[in-house]
């Protein structure tokens, strides 16, 4: 069964980097269109469903208003329609605004599908294997766990802070009593990752030049001929577009 | 037998401190021994094990006068991470020490370090996930684990790294009796049949001391006593019965809080809680007991408001609460977490405990008077000016219950408010709040420590699988032993005891 999350990291990127250098190289609809139903399509025979994208969707349809409303009033290709003092709209303004918002679809769910379907332990390997000190590369799983601890530890305080009388249930009265939360979360913070930092040296960390993985990350043949492949597709869009 | 640790430590001095916070130590632990350190708050229990790992002066600056020795090694010269080869350490608070977003990974964290072959890796990791008895949560993220399954990670990876001497700051801090007892069974187990050299921090249970050798008494950064087990059972006794004599005065005829087959789910299906009916009467101190995992936080939130309940319905002073009288309940009610940290934002321990005075209309005598009998009530007269981040965890507790206080609330919800904290520290916590509670104050205590519920409660409430399982008078807790065995909150056999 074809599973995103199993590819090797060093294709995952390759095809992120494919997707978001050929939607800014091309100008063509058809083609940025064809290059974000690749997207949803693969993911929908990943996961048999676009549940991890809904978040992203929404936001990416409140930028896509603004997009399009931004090329409404500042877009000038194509042919004038409607003048009115110094507003002046032009015929090309919803390709326009189809193309920008297509772009940054596709830059967002290549980059978003990238990241949630990468293990950031596959991704130090990753940076590993292009000679970067493990002390550094490892860094990318440290901080993928630093995160939702945060928010956790965040979202905690908020509740202690809301039960203790502090109004702190809706966004508004959230930034209001930011000082009173951010306090506690620095302090929280800095804390966690004082105590992260001695943990690991204590366990090894930099007990070595090098440090091995549990899991390795493996690039297939099959793998390595389809980065190949992507790098020639892209080779061919530069050269069509240049050309 | 031949020491593994020698210590001779004059001084350790912190950077503008005037007194050693460590001095005159000297001492042997031998290989094979099962050490259990205990003492008052900032005795230096913690400090020493900084020392013995060279964290201090290495990681937390401070001047050391002495010398530290492992394995008959000057640790002193020894960079941080090669301290691995000889020993693992695992701090209080596990979820701050694991830097992987899965189990599996962060079990082979320690071992990857070590730069042992692919094979070697994942047959330590599968050893000691057997051992713990962890594989059912080997593929889980970190962040979505409870505290007792934190610990047992946090310590698997450390004891896949197979060092010869094992440092343990209060292990059992945010476990259930039960897992406390199933973890020291381990420990002991590896001591006798590994021969690993064993120090442990001990929290206020105790249960430790079953597989110990020696005890080491910490007072005021010095060692006080250094004795086998028996002598130091005989010279500081045991923890006793302390149960309050005064009895608890209780309306029984008003209801503080009621829950009417109020039940949670999470996102995703997961269970919180399932219908719970459940009263706390006007003045009555009832004490929550459960396992990790058996819903007694949901209950907490549901009473909170910071969950809705999916079915039933939960009532407040006699008024079902809305999400708009939510913040007007609220106000009534004090809130002490299990920790202090997350409700404590002010930068002096006057400004922290005056907060909630900003909101009412007393004059500025009024409210430093207010303020002093809470700093006398919570023993931190003197510490007006202090920062709260410089207190012990103790104090910040105590603190945070101070600020409960000066809100004149006519009730107290404790969710494990002495959780982390030694016995004499939980002993003062638990004291202000039976005072309180003889004054009018009805309380909610959720706890692990049963001999706590036994001791400072009126009633207890028995939490299991997500439902409230049994409810008895606390001063027969003796009685109900066998019960809390199947609710699996204590172990069985002959030698069941509450701590």
């Amino acid at each position: 069964m074809f599973r995103l999350n199993k590819l090797d990291p060093r294709l995952k990127l390759t095809w992120c980097l494919f997707l978001v250098l050929t939607a800014l190289m091309s100008r063509s609809i058809l083609l940025n269109g064809i290059l974000l139903g690749v997207i949803l399509i693969s993911e929908l025979l990943s996961e048999k469903s676009l549940k991890s994208f809904k978040m992203l969707s929404v936001v990416l349809l409140i930028i896509g208003s603004q997009v399009l409303v931004i090329n409404l009033i500042f877009g000038r290709e194509g042919e004038l329609l409607y003048s009115w003092g110094i507003l002046e709209i032009y015929s090309g303004f919803v390709a326009t605004a189809i193309l920008a918002f297509l772009r940054i679809g596709i830059i967002s769910f290549s980059a978003y599908q990238f990241g949630i379907h990468t293990d950031p332990m596959d991704m130090a390997q990753m940076l590993i294997h292009w000679r970067i000190p493990y002390r550094y590369a490892m860094l990318v799983p440290m901080v993928a766990r630093f995160f939702p601890v945060m928010i956790g530890e965040y979202q905690s305080i908020c509740n202690s802070q809301s039960a203790r009388g502090v109004p702190n249930d809706t966004v508004g009265e959230k930034i209001r009593n930011l000082p009173a939360s951010i306090l506690p979360l620095m302090y929280r913070a800095m804390r966690i990752s004082n105590d992260a930092a001695l943990s690991v040296e204590l366990r090894g960390y930099g007990r070595h030049a090098s440090r091995n993985f549990q899991k390795k990350i493996n690039l297939h043949p099959l793998e390595g001929m389809t980065i190949v492949c992507l790098i020639i597709g892209f080779g061919g869009v530069l050269i069509k577009t240049i050309l | 037998m031949k020491p593994i640790i020698q210590l001779d430590i004059k001084a350790l001095t912190f950077p503008d401190e005037r007194e050693p916070a460590l001095k005159n130590i000297k001492l042997n632990i031998n290989a094979g021994e099962f050490i259990v350190i205990t003492g008052g708050a900032a005795s230096g229990k913690s400090l020493l094990l900084h020392a013995i790992t060279s964290a201090a002066p290495k990681f937390y600056p401070c001047a050391l006068s002495g010398t530290v020795k492992v394995a008959d090694q000057d640790v002193s010269p020894i960079p941080l991470c090669q301290m691995a080869d000889y020993l693992g350490y695992m701090m209080q608070e596990p979820q701050n020490q694991m830097v992987n977003r899965r189990v599996g990974d962060e079990l082979a964290f320690g071992v990857s370090n070590l730069n042992l072959n692919q094979e070697e890796i994942a047959n330590r990791v599968n050893e000691i996930m057997d051992f713990l008895g962890i594989r059912a949560f080997s593929d889980r993220t970190t962040d979505a684990l409870s505290g007792g399954q934190a610990q047992k990670v946090v310590l698997g990876s450390i004891l896949a790294m197979k060092t010869p001497i094992l440092l343990l700051d209060q292990p059992t801090a945010e476990l259930d009796p039960k897992t406390s007892s199933e973890l020291y069974r381990h420990l002991g187990q590896l001591n006798r049949e590994k021969k690993v050299t064993t120090l442990v921090v001990m929290d206020k249970s105790g249960a430790v001391l079953k597989d110990a050798h020696r005890v080491l008494v910490m007072e005021a950064g010095m060692v006080k006593d250094f004795l086998p087990v028996a002598e130091y059972q005989q010279k500081y006794g045991v923890r006793k019965n302390s149960r309050q004599a005064e009895p608890i005065q209780v309306d029984e005829n008003t209801d503080v809080i009621k829950l009417t087959g109020a039940s949670h789910t999470y996102k995703g299906g997961v269970t919180g809680c399932q219908p719970l009916n459940f009263s706390l009467k006007k003045g009555d101190f009832t004490a929550v007991i459960g396992q990790n995992g058996s819903g007694k936080s949901t209950m907490l939130k549901l009473i909170e408001g910071l969950v809705k309940p999916s079915t039933g319905s939960v009532e407040l002073f006699g008024t079902p609460m809305t999400k708009k009288n939510v913040g007007e309940l609220r106000r009534q009610i004090g809130f002490l977490f299990q920790n202090p940290d997350d409700q404590i934002f002010c930068s002096s321990v006057k400004d922290e405990i005056s907060y909630v005075l900003k909101n009412k209309n007393l004059n500025e005598q009024a409210q430093e008077q207010k303020i002093q009998e809470i700093l006398a009530l919570i023993g931190l007269e003197g510490l007006e000016e202090m920062h709260p981040q410089r207190l012990s965890r103790g104090q910040r507790q105590l603190l945070a219950l101070g600020s409960v206080v000066i809100n004149d609330p006519e009730l107290i919800i404790a969710d494990e408010p002495t959780s982390g904290l030694n016995a004499s520290q939980s002993q003062v916590v638990m004291e202000k709040l039976a005072r309180l509670s003889r004054q009018g104050v009805s309380i909610l205590l959720v706890t692990h420590d049963l001999a706590e519920a036994r001791d400072f409660a009126n009633r207890v409430v028995v939490m299991h699988n997500h439902q409230l399982a049994l409810e008895f008078e606390a001063k027969k807790m003796d009685d109900y032993l066998d019960d809390l065995v199947r609710l699996e909150l204590m172990e069985g056999g002959d030698d069941k005891c509450l701590g």
